[in-house]
């Protein structure tokens, strides 16, 4: 029974062609909008974070004039950069009274980073900035590189959190946007339900609840899988946007769908009118959305911390950005354990509800 | 026919169905045997879907128990949902699937699967004459064809009892013809049969036993003769069952709306 409910509920999904096309060029449309509207935004952002970065070095080493002149020019978005004169054992004392999130102590053959927990989580991009800045620097000092040599050592690992392109950002928020929205997929099956009064056969054969609700969670997981395929092609044809990570990421991604389809498939059970419910799923995912980060905006800044990271948006939109700048996430583990929980959560009163449906 | 050596399939005793304050099944009491074409005729309104829904376990009883093959079917339901074949008033098929997909589907909930499911599929179009209409879609097909399929939907199991709740209600008169012939046919083959409807020369066509049923309560039972003789002295051939019907029941008009009145 179940193998052909699901093979049927599927083509029941795939035979929507709007509707699929749909899910698949709406993120698309949105991303598009909202990556040229929103680009800006995220240098805003970047640039109200200013962090100072130190440096310590010598008034005869050959750095020292590429070093001031980017001082001099505050070239470097967001990042202030000073220098100190100060020797090693000052140099903890200075980050913390100074608030100062990375110190550069060059020597002659080698630097050093000392970086400031409290800005851990900036730290990477700082350091990508200091890299950045040494390769020009050795690129430069290569016309005398026989009297210089630049050695790396003694980098201080940490994490590194790049800006990820405002396509890219926007791409991935919006394609968990619609994902999370698989109400509108499923519905072809529940409303053609509806509409037939095809419960009344299942009232009628011996169909266990679990397997009703499973003839609904494998096709639509199916479907929204489908439509992600679809989306994330299509975006990264249309706007260049890109993932990282791949192999984690469509796990994250499979993982949200299937959590997408438990939520909608809830939703349709709580809600017996089918547009109602459509509406409340997407209006619930937007205020996930918004809570969770995913613009920065008020309603995150003023929200108590625990109810932003109650939102699945908060974990799987961060993992999934980290995984496309820096190719591993803090987050994902977090992300795994909360849509693994709604998962549960969503298809236990699921099966409730269809069990009191079911005997009337 | 000798009925008290046949085995009694359905036993009602006290059945009763409230909403609110409404009572639409007010304590039914009948049994249904082996092998016959029990009709069940009322007025919309009446209370023979919702009675019917109750034997198929769509709806719980108020009050009063159901037997079917001799299970308690507050106990035992599961026991005999495989013997069991229901055709629901308003057509219960996916638009969207074709003909084999529709039967496919709904035969696969009595846990038939592969080479079994693909021949009881075909046997089920073959018997409702669509098999060459297979690959249509649902939405597609006329009414009449909506109806067979309908039908097709609940037979791929082989039931041995088959309810039909209206089963002809919006269709011309070759497919209500068809239909009536197979109903026919099935019961040949072994299958009791229970007929809801309000066409009396449907019932009278095709069953063997008649209950009469109005707000809710039966209020005659028996072969067509014997409903004669309740309300005439005439010979049973010179009465037709929808004056007898009429007499039963009276001409008043019935204003009926579904789920409460």
């Amino acid at each position: 029974m179940l193998f052909t409910s699901i093979k049927n509920n599927l083509k029941l999904i795939l035979r929507n062609k709007v509707l699929i096309i749909s899910m698949m060029l709406a993120p698309v449309g949105v991303m598009w909008v909202l990556s040229g509207v929103f680009e800006d935004m995220l240098h805003i952002y970047s640039e109200t974070d200013t962090m100072q970065i130190a440096y310590s070095v010598d008034d005869d080493s050959p750095y020292k004039g590429f070093l001031d002149q980017m001082k001099n020019e505050n070239s470097m978005e967001g990042i202030e950069i000073n220098r100190y004169q100060v020797d090693e054992t000052q140099i903890e004392s200075v980050i913390k009274n100074n608030d100062i999130a990375a110190f550069l102590l060059i020597g002659s053959d080698s630097y050093t980073i000392y970086e400031y927990n409290k800005y851990k989580n900036q730290l990477g991009i700082i350091e990508n900035v200091i890299t950045t800045m040494f390769e020009e620097m050795q690129n430069i000092s290569k016309m005398d590189i026989e009297k210089k040599k630049v050695s790396y050592s003694e980098i201080v690992t940490i994490d590194v959190i790049p800006m990820p392109s405002s396509f890219d950002y926007y791409g991935i928020i919006e394609l968990t946007y619609f994902a999370m929205c698989g109400v509108v997929t499923i519905s072809m099956v529940v409303g053609s339900e509806r509409k037939n009064r095809i419960i009344r056969r299942m009232q009628v054969a011996r169909v266990s609840n679990f397997k009703v609700y499973l003839a609904k969670l494998i096709p639509c997981t199916l479907g929204i899988s489908i439509e992600l395929i679809g989306a994330m092609v299509l975006s990264h044809i249309i706007v260049g946007n890109r993932f990282g990570n791949y192999p984690e990421t469509i796990g994250i991604l499979f993982l949200l769908a299937v959590a997408s389809s438990a939520y909608g498939i809830l939703a349709l059970h709580i809600v017996k009118n089918l547009a109602v419910s459509v509406i409340i799923v997407f209006s619930s995912v937007w205020f996930m959305g918004f809570y969770g980060g995913s613009f920065q905006n008020y309603m995150m800044n003023t929200a108590p911390d625990i109810f932003v990271k109650l939102s699945p948006m908060y974990y799987v939109n961060r993992t999934l950005v980290e995984f496309r700048t820096m190719g591993h996430s803090s987050y994902a583990l977090p992300a795994v354990c909360i849509l693994i929980g709604m998962i549960v959560i969503c298809s236990l009163a699921s099966v409730l509800l269809i069990k009191r449906e079911m005997e009337e | 026919m000798d009925r008290s050596k046949k085995n009694k399939i359905v036993v009602l005793d006290g059945l009763t169905k409230k909403y609110d304050n409404k009572t639409v099944v007010d304590h039914v009491s009948l049994a249904i045997e082996e092998g016959e074409i029990f009709g069940l005729l009322g007025p919309n309104g009446a209370g023979k879907s919702t009675m019917m829904n109750m034997v198929c376990s769509i709806k719980k009883p108020t009050m009063g128990n159901i037997q079917l093959f001799g299970y308690d079917t507050k106990k035992d339901m599961n026991k005999v949902k495989a013997k069991l074949g229901y055709i629901p008033q308003e057509l219960a098929i996916h638009g969207n699937l074709k003909a084999w997909e529709n039967v496919e589907l709904f035969t696969s909930l009595y846990g038939l699967k592969g080479k079994e499911l693909k021949q009881r599929v075909e046997e089920s179009l073959r018997f409702v004459g669509l098999e060459d209409k297979r690959e249509g879609f649902a939405k597609n097909f006329s009414g009449g064809m909506k109806r067979r399929l309908n039908i097709a939907c609940a037979i791929g199991h082989k039931p041995e009892l088959l309810i039909f709740d209206e089963p002809t209600v919006g269709i011309d008169p070759q497919s209500r013809n068809f239909i009536l012939e197979k109903i026919r046919e099935t019961n040949k083959a072994g299958a009791t049969v229970i007929y809801t409807s309000h066409y009396m020369e449907e019932i009278e066509a095709i069953c063997t036993r008649v209950a009469i049923m109005d707000n809710g309560k039966i209020i005659a039972i028996g072969t067509k003769e014997e409903l004669v003789k309740m309300v005439s002295d005439q010979p049973c051939e010179s009465m037709s069952l929808e004056k007898v019907f009429l007499t039963l029941t009276g001409k008043k008009l019935r204003d009926y709306t579904e789920g409460g009145f």
